[in-house]
């Protein structure tokens, strides 16, 4: 009894969910087209009815954000103006953010946007601030590259052609998400994969990847068998290490060896090559 | 009868899991007794798993010399008849915690804990205690002299067991040390601890002097970043703070550290980051792999994914849009605002700190630490001289604190500057001009 009304309830709201989603989107692209824009704009002055300068500035709204997305998806690296509220802050607070937008074609959607901000002297200085690049990817020799700053040592800022150059390192930076997401994806995929496939003595059972910097995996097979990959920052594989167990044959870690490094360039597919190895 | 001597030679090997310490010695009473009566009983039922049945195994009478009639513990005849022994001491809470040790020592150990039973012990009580050790958070570097790898990845390949024994290496001359690694569940980090004893000898057995003498020293490596996190004896590092070139132990076995993890062609060095923390999860949150490490104070909602819109969501305003950061544009001289204009000062006190703060500064963010150590060196009039001034937050969670008083009213908001919001992610720090010094090189 119960748990009928729970089901019917549990029906309902995703329902109301799902109305209120088409309802925001159908308001969004209402107030997005410029038939809209036009007839709201046809109004004199005069006989304006109340309501319609809301109207306008919510339309208004609306387009500016609607063109800031599309510039996001469309560029990539964005960047915008915040104030730092640091009462002490340098140069009035002037803070540079840049924005990174990345693709996932794993989860099928762009991923958490990353973020730089920068502090911006007066003489148009940037120095990095905050920013949330994960850890396993290492800024210090991109910004020495890209960014000289002024305390760092002076035989490197003085060399001729270095200077500060913000779109490289946002490139640069960028590249390395980019890698991160795409190791990702590859490794999801692999994982997987490999709850398909169940039959056969190389088959994998188990496959670990802890790594954060996603470049280091582990594949377990059936037998025992362990096999350690690791990728560049393409996504592609750069070494595999394959350990057997005790007494087992030569050739064999050398045939398991070669049916990896035939699907270097697609990882995801090792688990259906190591399947389809020959007992 | 004179007691069968024991013969002992220096020697460069590591102390064995399976060396045992006299179960009536005071130290290992107190380690274990520091442990929470569901972990005593875990540990105990874990020694006698298949796994650590070698090293920490229990007294069974079919192993041993029969039943000694002077001990009130009858010992089991079989390890299952013991496991389940624990299991109904799981199930039903009979006795007490000091009932549980003295059956484990006097009882079904009474042959003597070994060393990695007490490793096991004191991990354990890390984990149950979680903000009982002071921990010290460093960046793993290349050195200078090193040449710089031509990959961005930077991460010193850290593997647990090839470190302990590059680490070995460089200390076995002069110290006998015990190790033991292990994964904590819930945390992404491979904790080790080493147990130093001040004998160049293999020993059989550890005398107390030694054993008292012993200090342990704790390492984690977070997963996928640069970082080291170390936890010395409070004695250590008191002196350790007080001269830097103290010769001690623990201070030997930490400039070992960097030493180990090198490798021909890639030198690494430990870099200090100013932070110190008791709680393992702020370090991880402050010097971890996530994305939350690089933003703090105000910054921190940049992390937070429900407030960051994605590209593809058209219907939701974006957050960089810089009204969530600026406050209200007024003078900070223009305090007082006629009470019945504008909110209430507490609900106007409550926006000013989720304007300076942001998602952060909350009890429960996991970022809490106990002690912010601040020099100011403000520039002063006179140029000769100027005073030192020397600030102190201390408690369970200093941001927070501050947070709170500011929601308060006790702190102005608007003129607090920004270190006290917590926005380097460090424990000590120069302010000068009212900023932090030098913080961004260090995380």
């Amino acid at each position: 009894m119960n748990s009928a009304i729970d089901t019917e309830i549990a029906q309902v709201r995703a329902q109301i969910e799902a109305l209120r989603h088409r309802k925001s989107l159908l308001s969004t692209s209402l107030i997005g087209s410029r038939r809209t824009k036009l007839a709201l704009q046809s109004y004199d002055s005069a006989q304006k009815p109340p309501g319609i300068d809301r109207a306008l500035a919510t339309l208004s709204e609306t387009s500016s954000a609607i063109a800031a997305n599309n510039a996001r998806i469309t560029a990539g690296i964005t960047a915008f103006r915040v104030k730092d509220p640091d009462p002490n802050a340098v140069n009035n607070g002037k803070i540079l953010g840049v924005r990174l937008d990345l693709y996932s074609t794993g989860q099928n959607s762009f991923v958490p946007p990353y973020y730089l901000l920068f502090r911006q002297f007066e003489d148009g200085v940037l120095k990095l601030h905050q920013h949330t690049i994960p850890a396993c990817i290492s800024l210090r020799p991109i910004l020495r590259k890209h960014m000289p700053t002024k305390d760092e040592d002076e035989s490197a800022a003085s060399l001729p052609g270095h200077s500060q150059d913000l779109h490289a390192f946002a490139k640069g930076v960028r590249k390395e998400l980019v890698g991160l997401t795409t190791r990702s994806d590859k490794i999801e995929a692999l994982k997987q994969s490999y709850a398909f496939g169940a039959h056969g003595r190389y088959c994998v059972k188990d496959v670990k990847a802890y790594d954060p910097g996603a470049s280091n995996i582990e594949l377990e097979l059936r037998d025992g068998t362990l096999v350690k990959l690791l990728l560049r920052s393409s996504g592609d594989l750069d070494k595999v290490t394959v350990r057997m167990p005790q007494n087992a044959d030569i050739d064999e870690k050398r045939r398991i060896e070669k049916a990896i490094l035939e699907c270097s360039d697609r990882i995801e597919s090792i688990c259906r090559a190591l399947k389809d190895m020959k007992q | 009868m004179a007691p069968k001597k024991t013969l002992t030679l220096p020697s460069r090997d590591a102390l064995s899991h399976g060396l045992r310490l006299p179960s009536n010695d005071p130290t290992v009473f107190k380690t274990l007794y520091k442990l929470s009566k569901p972990s005593l009983i875990q540990l105990a039922t874990d020694w006698c798993s298949e796994e650590y049945r070698d090293t920490c195994g229990p007294y069974i009478n079919q192993d041993y010399a029969p039943e000694d009639p002077d001990i009130p513990w009858a010992a089991a005849n079989t390890i299952e008849e013991l496991v389940e022994l624990y299991d109904e001491e799981r199930t039903q809470r009979k006795g007490s915690k000091r009932e549980l040790v003295d059956r484990i020592l006097e009882g079904d150990w009474r042959h003597g804990l070994s060393l990695h039973q007490l490793a096991m012990a004191e991990c354990q009580s890390l984990l149950d205690h979680p903000t009982t050790h002071r921990w010290t958070a460093f960046r793993i570097a290349l050195s200078p002299s090193s040449k710089p790898s031509s990959t961005t990845t930077a991460l010193p390949p850290i593997h647990a067991p090839s470190f302990i024994l590059a680490l070995h290496h460089e200390i076995a001359s002069l110290i006998k040390a015990h190790y033991h690694i292990t994964r904590p569940p819930n945390l992404p980090l491979t904790l080790i601890r080493i147990a130093l004893f001040d004998t160049p000898y293999t020993t059989t057995t550890l005398t107390p002097a030694l054993l008292s003498a012993s200090k342990s020293i704790f390492l984690a490596f977070p997963d996928g970043a640069p970082f080291i996190y170390i936890s010395l004896p409070t004695a250590t590092l008191k002196a350790l703070q007080a001269d830097s070139t103290t010769h001690s132990l623990p201070a030997f076995v930490v400039k070992a550290i960097p030493v180990a993890l090198s490798s021909p062609q890639t030198r690494y060095a430990l870099l200090p980051t100013r932070l110190s923390a008791h709680s393992l999860s702020a370090l991880l949150a402050l010097r971890g792999a996530t994305r939350e490490t690089g933003v703090n104070g105000a910054w921190a909602q940049y992390a937070d994914a429900n407030s960051t819109n994605n590209a593809l969501d058209f219907t939701s305003t974006p957050i960089d849009q810089d009204d969530a950061m600026s406050l209200d544009s007024e003078a900070p001289g223009k305090r007082t605002l006629p009470l019945n204009f504008g909110p209430p000062p507490s609900k106007r006190h409550r926006s000013i700190a989720a304007a300076r703060f942001g998602p952060s500064g909350a009890p429960g963010d996991g970022k809490a630490l106990s002690r912010l150590d601040i020099t100011l060196e403000d520039a002063t009039e006179s140029a000769s001289w100027g005073p030192r001034v020397r600030v102190s937050f201390a408690g369970a969670h200093v941001f927070a604190g501050i947070r709170a008083l500011v929601e308060a009213g006790a702190i102005d908001g608007e003129r607090m500057p920004a270190w006290m919001t917590g926005e380097a992610g460090v424990s000590v720090g120069v302010v000068r001009d009212g900023r932090l010094e030098g913080w961004e090189e260090t995380v």
